[in-house]
């Protein structure tokens, strides 16, 4: 792997990214507005019953709500994750035979959207804060750890399906799950959610130690299964290499044999 | 002339029909050989096996270190401009930006590129991208150029410039394989692999430009 090649491909990555202006819009509001639904809906009238009675009590809609918040920029960076790498599938073997390494693609890429997920930090914390009151720091930190699991899904999803709406419907799937499955140390987003729980005031399960290692390891064990897995899918085939120079070189020295 | 492409006994076979059954030839520098057939005859397969792109079920391939391989359908990505496909390819190259854009600058010249051209791909016309498809391939100034009917979309000039350019890379020294349909234009290469649908195969001298 070169430092120059995964930043060539992180540029020309985030130039085509920034030029796809409205599934950029796209994949920043529709998580924004899953968010607000869930904030700014009408409650569940048991809920607001139960919580007549125990004013005191947090709102089990609130942990609702924080998980809601939680999976927008899951979906938004994994999908995204997903449309970059395979996006440009019809570009991979040139760019393997012009000198690039499998690795160098990948690396670059999510170099890509991980600069979109700096953007999607800040604008999803600062919104979360104007709507609740909340623990900015932990916030920021959750968002953060949910932005690195969301490219780890992206990686590996992308790795595993064939084109994008296999990996889209993946993507819904895998994210759907962990909205209606809360409080599992066995999914990937538990320990980012965990931490967004308790920047929301909210007891979680687990430090928040447990919950940045949690996300950590996760997050590597799913970009290590996408890595292999991708690494099996872009590659050249063996074929013996000759060593003959290059065309120019024929034209300056006259060609032998 | 030192050989740049040696293809020994290569067999492939999708979900058990057999596209190529043992394909020998070699490509030695400053000749051209043209691959014909019907459609999936395995001409793209078989361009694909000499790139590395693709593996064989059986023989073996040796090529250059480098190869100018330029794909049938244009491999870019759509948002971004011929510069930036140039300066891209150009790091997997070794190549500075300013290296990448020079050597560019020469092939699409030749190519009768638009100049002034600066939007992004999405924007180009077919031939325009097919053109962008080429120089790309050739940027690797490559002993070995593996062309897969590179000239869909080719306005007749470019066209004609793009079958005696064909002379100009044999004269540099290179191997050229074309894959073509233009049976008009074998009277330019050196040798004709026929392949024919069920895996059978010629190679013919195209001295007359007629196959046997």
């Amino acid at each position: 792997m070169s430092v120059r090649r995964v930043a060539a491909v992180a540029m020309m990555h985030a130039r085509d990214l920034s030029r796809r202006r409205v599934a950029l819009a796209l994949l920043i509001l529709l998580p924004i507005a899953l968010y607000l639904a869930a904030e700014l809906g009408p409650q569940d009238p048991a809920t607001a019953e139960l919580q007549a009675q125990n004013p005191g009590e947090p709102s089990a809609d609130s942990a609702w709500i924080l998980t809601t918040a939680g999976i927008g920029p899951l979906w938004s960076v994994a999908t995204a994750t997903l449309f970059v790498i395979l996006g440009s599938r019809r570009v991979d073997q040139r760019l393997l035979l012009a000198g690039f390494r499998s690795t160098d693609l990948l690396v670059g890429r999510m170099g890509t959207v991980l600069g979109l997920g700096a953007i999607i930090t800040p604008l999803f914390t600062a919104l979360i804060w104007m709507m609740r009151e909340v623990d900015v720091g932990l916030l920021v930190a959750s968002i953060g750890l949910l932005v690195i699991v969301a490219v780890g899904h992206g990686v590996v999803i992308a790795a595993l399906v064939r084109d994008e709406m296999e990996g889209v419907l993946a993507i819904i799937g895998v994210t759907g799950v962990q909205m209606m499955i809360v409080g599992q140390a066995w999914l990937p987003m538990w320990g980012a959610s965990e931490l967004l729980l308790r920047a929301g005031g909210l007891s979680g399960t687990a430090e928040p130690v447990t919950a940045v290692l949690h996300a950590f390891a996760y997050t590597a064990a799913l970009v290590g299964v996408g890595a292999v897995a991708w690494a099996r899918k872009v590659r050249l085939r063996p074929v013996t290499r000759m060593p003959v120079g290059a065309m120019a070189d024929s034209r300056s020295s006259g060609s032998s044999g | 002339m030192t050989v740049v492409l040696s293809v020994k006994n290569v067999s492939k076979t999708f979900r058990r029909r057999t596209v190529l059954n043992d394909v020998s030839f070699d490509v030695r520098r400053g000749e051209a050989v043209a691959v014909v057939g019907e459609n999936g005859a395995g001409k793209t397969t078989l361009l694909r096996i000499c790139a590395g792109l693709l593996a064989a079920e059986s023989g073996t391939v040796a090529r250059s270190e480098r190869v100018a391989y330029c794909p049938q359908e244009p491999g870019l990505i759509d948002q971004l401009t011929a510069d930036e496909h140039l300066r891209y390819v150009g790091a997997g190259l070794g190549l500075s930006a300013t290296a990448a854009r020079g050597r560019g600058a020469a092939l699409f010249n030749w190519l009768r590129f638009p100049s002034d051209e600066t939007g992004t791909v999405r924007e180009l016309s077919m031939g325009t991208k097919q053109k962008i498809n080429l120089a790309l391939a050739l940027l690797a100034d490559a002993p070995l150029i593996l062309l897969d009917e590179p000239y869909q979309g080719f306005d007749r000039g470019t066209y004609d410039n793009f079958w005696n350019h064909i002379a100009d890379w044999r004269a540099a020294g290179a191997g050229v394989v074309v894959v073509t349909h233009m049976l008009a234009e074998l009277h330019r290469v050196d040798r004709v692999l026929e392949l024919r649908t069920g895996g059978s195969w010629a190679l013919n001298g195209a001295e007359r430009g007629v196959l046997r």
